[in-house]
């Protein structure tokens, strides 16, 4: 029971988070908080901003993973690819981007003034807040439907043929109750993703009149010194978390994440009209994802900035961060499998008390995704000072937090994979009497794509973490996220850019390297 | 009668096809060969899923080739995945006969009859996923039978099955046969299977 | 798979043993872009290191707000010796706690525009809060706190949250000592012109240098740094009401592991060598007058008419209340 007591250990470290802040702040005045106006104020516009991002997050990756399916050109698996990745751009990172873009002094700005148009801002507040978040989660969105619609058999397009069916058959019998289906848990997903948003809320949102809960447990902690209310605040947003969750999963289990490849049918019946659609709705899309990624690469050329590149400071932070990347994307990666092993088992034995238990256990491995990383890393900090020098453990707990935070993508990564790999070879170990190494062994084949797929995710998310690194960042242990932050408080903004962009770069190469390493060349995914 | 005449495919990779018989109505024709030897294309070719190169198809004299494969008077059994997973058995066939699935009420009777001809009677409204491959087989079946066409293309119609539903699926098309007059044209690499059909062989 | 375990204890065990060297480690906890590389931190480092035999350690946190909050969150495992950063706004609530102790260090040398006797924090250098503009972009700034108000909304200016950020705060009380019970009226004629409220001064000010605003919060001495950089478009904007102002202060704590240390640190501050890395580092006045006066870049910032400051205690007994009118008055 290996999997079980490492599945154990998890828990209890997100136990002892909250112990840690319960023992320091005593009962938190949960009914207290909630019934302030101020707080409602705040749930309130949370819920509505996750609940528009994810809207049109969904609306737009709709048609957008149609066409994806449907086409075929130059340059399509990169942007696929780009889907896959955009989930672990550092959004302090992304926020640079978006400035350069949307901003008063952006592209489009520019554009428009040229054209005598009078410049608008868009970019903060609500507007901006959704613009952000349709960015990180559209290709995530688009990806997860895009690899619905690539389940359909080759054959389909013989069927779509031979019945003469038009596009808008297609559209309505075919492409569209796969999708129907898959609407709740991408919705479900970026909802939670989007309620839980911080960094984007704090540098977009504008003010105070579009804070969020993460925001204000934030603040509460960092400036307030308020245990009570950053625990309270916490556990009404796990608690709305899990309540959201459990009405948009209740219907099937969450959304998988599949690394899989992009080949599929094709176009099952077309018309030149559909094909400018899709090639229009491609190109937008292109555009609004690739330009704030594009807008940092031409900041970075400034050779104003490139001096940060000799820079000692720059490098130690490259350093800790590939460190901290590695260290817990493994550990992240360990612990998913561990929690899914024991996910899996629970659900092979029968008996409806044991398989709704699963289901419940399936959807807490989401809490990590809805706890907020500073609470979890405030409580881990209040815990681990009765005993010891919690300072010194400063590398440690970054580590196993972010690990943590990445524990809810790497389950949903491991879980489908892993479940389909037993179901296929328990029986089989049982009748030869294969257990142990051996049985790892033969799982590790079959489920090596997943688990590199799990270890990039996790790693690039690690690296461009934030949250927890600004808890717990000292002079020794600095990363380039934290370097990047107090560049741009130093007044050197052109190096902030070269450093945003390595920083981007370090994430990208850590998802692809991994992903290709541990995944090992990408092979078609099992149906 | 069915006319395929001096048929002349290339594949982008450079494998070729050719093909050159004639099935006379009502008739049965087994195209014979191993694997990879051009079956599935030919039939491919003829329902009008690829284009040839060259030659002719004309079915009662009349060149099919203009026609979109919806228009052609066939209908064809792939040789694995014939219904979509997402749909029920109902709307699997019914998107046979409208590509819409609005179907008439002498179409929906029609559904109905073809569903208890293989006996599937009570299954119309399960999906796919949730029967035997056999099953599922008949259902396929199912549908070329509602579509009510004169020229049947099968390709490897048994592979997947085991003798016994091997044995039923015979009994069902050679029914079929009989009582809609069809003009049978299947691809297979077992001479029994075009034995027991009583098929004329063509060598691919 | 296997040897990530290695290096992860490796790395704890590194850190562990940092606690353990020779040589005393004075830690000094500050807000980040002092002790940052291109802040005055380093240089007041090896000033200090070379006369005190010991290690000058800054362990830098975001924002000075939450040096405090670092401090009580590490509790009794804090190392922390000094806190260098806190200002007035903060003094009253850092009081309260009981975690300082006197500085015991001479005020004689100060040369602030007010009069301090406070036993108990230092300060180290001052400022005065001020909208930057872009003298290109914006010609004709408005040449008073009233004509920002009356302005009209096409005039953008990104501000700080006062929760967060010492500026934001110190804004807040700005118009608050300017307006009084007026200052919610204030900020509603502000509100359309406010593109953004940010959580701290480097993401507001970043965001100006991108065109994002017409002015933005910061301080007077923002001019000196374009200044030295050669850049002569950015000028702070002198308001005839008179500007509010900042005093920063270093503090001892009672806990202190190194109390001794600490205490010539404190002394250390208000000295030639502490005070000379300010004006170009910190981008602050120094809180004594220096030996060669302050650099050229700092001779064109407009010095304030009136410097307003506030009443510590008076902050702390309504910070609360006036935070919660800002945000209400914003959240439209």
């Amino acid at each position: 029971m290996f999997g079980l007591s490492v599945a154990l250990l998890a828990l209890a470290l997100v136990a002892c988070a909250f112990g840690g802040l319960a023992l320091e702040a005593g009962a938190p005045q949960l009914l207290a908080e909630w019934n302030k106006p101020l707080t409602r104020a705040i749930i309130r516009f949370t819920a509505l901003q996750a609940a528009l991002s994810a809207l049109l997050s969904t609306i737009f990756a709709l048609p957008l993973a149609c066409a994806l399916a449907r086409r075929r050109f130059f340059g399509r698996g990169a942007l696929i690819k780009l889907g896959g990745v955009a989930l672990v751009i550092p959004s302090m990172v992304a926020v640079i981007g978006l400035v350069a873009v949307h901003g008063r002094g952006g592209w489009i700005n520019d554009a428009l003034a040229a054209a005598g148009i009078a410049r608008r801002d868009y970019l903060y507040g609500l507007a901006g807040i959704l613009l952000a978040h349709v960015f990180f989660n559209l290709p995530l969105a688009a990806r997860i439907f895009l690899n619905g619609l690539l389940a359909l058999p080759q054959s389909a397009r013989s069927l779509a043929a031979l019945h003469g069916m038009r596009p808008r058959h297609v559209f309505f019998h075919i492409e569209w109750p796969l999708l129907r289906a898959m609407i709740p848990g991408v919705f479900g997903m970026v909802f939670l993703l989007c309620f839980t948003s911080f960094a984007i809320v704090l540098t977009l949102g504008g003010g105070p009149q579009s804070a969020t809960l993460e925001v204000a447990i934030y603040q509460a902690l960092r400036f307030d010194f308020d245990l009570q209310k950053a625990v309270a605040l916490s556990l009404i947003q796990i608690a709305l978390c899990l309540l959201c969750a459990l009405l948009f999963f209740a219907g099937g289990a969450p959304f998988p994440l599949r690394a899989g490849d992009a080949r599929g049918a094709g176009c099952l019946a077309d018309s030149a009209a559909m094909r400018a659609v899709d090639f229009a709705i491609i190109a937008a899309a292109a555009v609004f994802l690739l330009m704030p990624l594009a807008a940092l690469g031409v900041k970075a050329l400034d050779p104003r900035g490139w001096t940060i590149l000799s820079e000692a400071a720059f490098w130690h932070a490259l350093r800790w961060t590939l460190f901290i990347a590695l260290a817990a994307g493994a550990l992240s990666c360990a612990l998913a499998l561990a929690v899914c092993d024991v996910l899996v088992t629970l659900r092979a034995r029968r008996g409806s008390l044991r398989a709704a238990g699963a289901l419940a256990a399936e959807i807490a491995g989401l809490v990590t995704l809805l706890a907020p990383p500073i609470t979890l890393g405030a409580g881990l900090f209040l815990f681990f000072r009765r005993f010891t020098d919690a300072l010194s453990l400063g590398p440690a707990l970054v580590v196993a937090l972010n690990a943590l935070l990445a524990l809810a993508f790497g389950i949903r990564i491991l879980l489908p994979a892993l479940r389909a790999e037993r179901g296929r070879a328990d029986a089989l170990c049982e009748l030869f009497g294969i257990g142990g190494a051996r049985r790892l062994r033969l799982l590790w084949r079959p489920l090596r794509a997943p688990l590199g797929y799990a270890l990039a995710v996790a790693a690039a998310l690690s690296a461009g973490d934030m949250g927890v690194i600004a808890l717990f960042g000292t002079e020794e242990l600095r990363t380039l996220p934290l370097l990047i932050y107090r560049l741009l408080g130093a007044y050197r903004v052109e190096q902030a850019a070269v450093a945003a962009a390595a920083l981007c770069a370090v994430c990208f190469a850590l998802f692809w390297l991994l992903e290709r390493l541990v995944g090992g060349r990408e092979r078609r995914a099992h149906a | 009668m069915l006319e395929v005449e001096n048929l002349f495919f290339q594949y982008p990779r450079g494998a070729c096809v050719r093909a050159h018989f004639r099935a006379a109505a009502g008739a049965a024709c087994a195209l014979m060969g191993a694997s990879g030897a051009g079956k599935s294309t030919i039939l491919n070719l003829i329902a009008g899923l690829l284009t040839p190169a060259r030659g002719d198809i004309r079915f009662h004299g009349r060149s099919l080739l203009a026609d979109k494969p919806a228009a052609r008077p066939l209908t064809y059994l792939l040789q694995s995945g014939n219904l979509f997973a997402h749909l029920t058995v109902r709307e699997n066939l019914a998107i046979g006969l409208h590509p819409g699935m609005k179907l008439t009420s002498e179409q929906n009777r029609a559904v109905e009859r073809a569903l208890a001809r293989v006996s599937l009677g009570g299954f119309a409204e399960r999906k796919p996923p949730s029967l035997s491959g056999g099953q599922r087989q008949r259902v396929a079946l199912a549908r070329c039978l509602a579509r009510d066409r004169p020229l049947l293309l099968l390709d490897e119609p048994f592979s997947a099955l085991d003798q016994n539903l091997r044995e039923e699926m015979l009994a069902l098309i050679r029914e079929l046969r009989r009582d809609q007059k069809l003009t049978l044209l299947l691809a297979t690499h077992r001479a029994q299977d075009a034995e027991e059909l009583g098929a004329e062989v063509v060598e691919v | 798979m296997k040897k990530i375990p290695l290096w992860f204890f490796l790395a704890v065990f590194c850190a562990a043993a940092g606690a353990a060297r020779a040589q005393p480690v004075l830690n000094v906890y500050t807000y980040d872009s002092f002790a940052s590389d291109w802040g005055p931190g380093p240089r007041i480092k090896t000033a200090f290191e070379a006369v005190c035999e010991c290690e000058l350690n800054f362990v830098a946190v975001d924002g000075s707000a939450g040096i405090l909050s670092r401090v009580r969150f590490e509790g009794a495992s804090s190392r922390a010796d000094v806190v260098l950063g806190l200002d007035t706004s903060l003094m009253a609530e850092a009081k309260r706690g009981g975690l300082l102790a006197p500085h015991d260090a001479p005020l004689d040398a100060l040369a602030l525009p007010v009069k301090w006797n406070d036993p108990v924090f230092l300060p180290f250098d001052y400022g005065y809060f001020a909208f930057i503009y872009d003298r290109e972009k914006l010609p004709s700034p408005p040449a008073s706190f009233h004509e920002l108000v009356a302005a009209d909304d096409s005039l953008k200016i990104i501000i700080q949250d006062p929760r967060s950020s010492t500026p934001g705060l110190g804004l807040m009380l700005w118009v608050k000592s300017l307006y009084g019970g007026g200052a919610a009226e204030v900020w509603k004629k502000l509100a359309g012109k406010i593109t953004a409220v940010t959580g701290g001064w480097s993401q507001a000010y970043g965001m100006f240098l991108d065109g994002e605003a017409d002015m933005v919060l910061s301080y007077t001495t923002s001019q000196a740094y374009h200044a030295a950089a050669g850049d002569e478009r950015y000028r702070a904007a002198a308001f005839a009401e008179g500007h509010g102002m900042q005093i920063e202060v270093a503090a001892r704590l009672k806990n202190a592991p190194n109390p001794e240390l600490a205490r010539r640190f404190m002394r250390f501050i208000v000295s030639e060598e502490f005070q000379s890395a300010i004006p170009e580092g910190n981008w602050m006045y120094p809180a004594t007058r220096l030996k060669g006066g302050l650099p050229a870049s700092f001779a064109n910032v407009p010095r304030p008419a009136r410097a307003l400051g506030m009443d510590p205690q008076r902050i702390a007994d309504n910070k609360a209340e006036w935070v919660d009118e800002f945000s209400r008055a914003l959240r439209r």
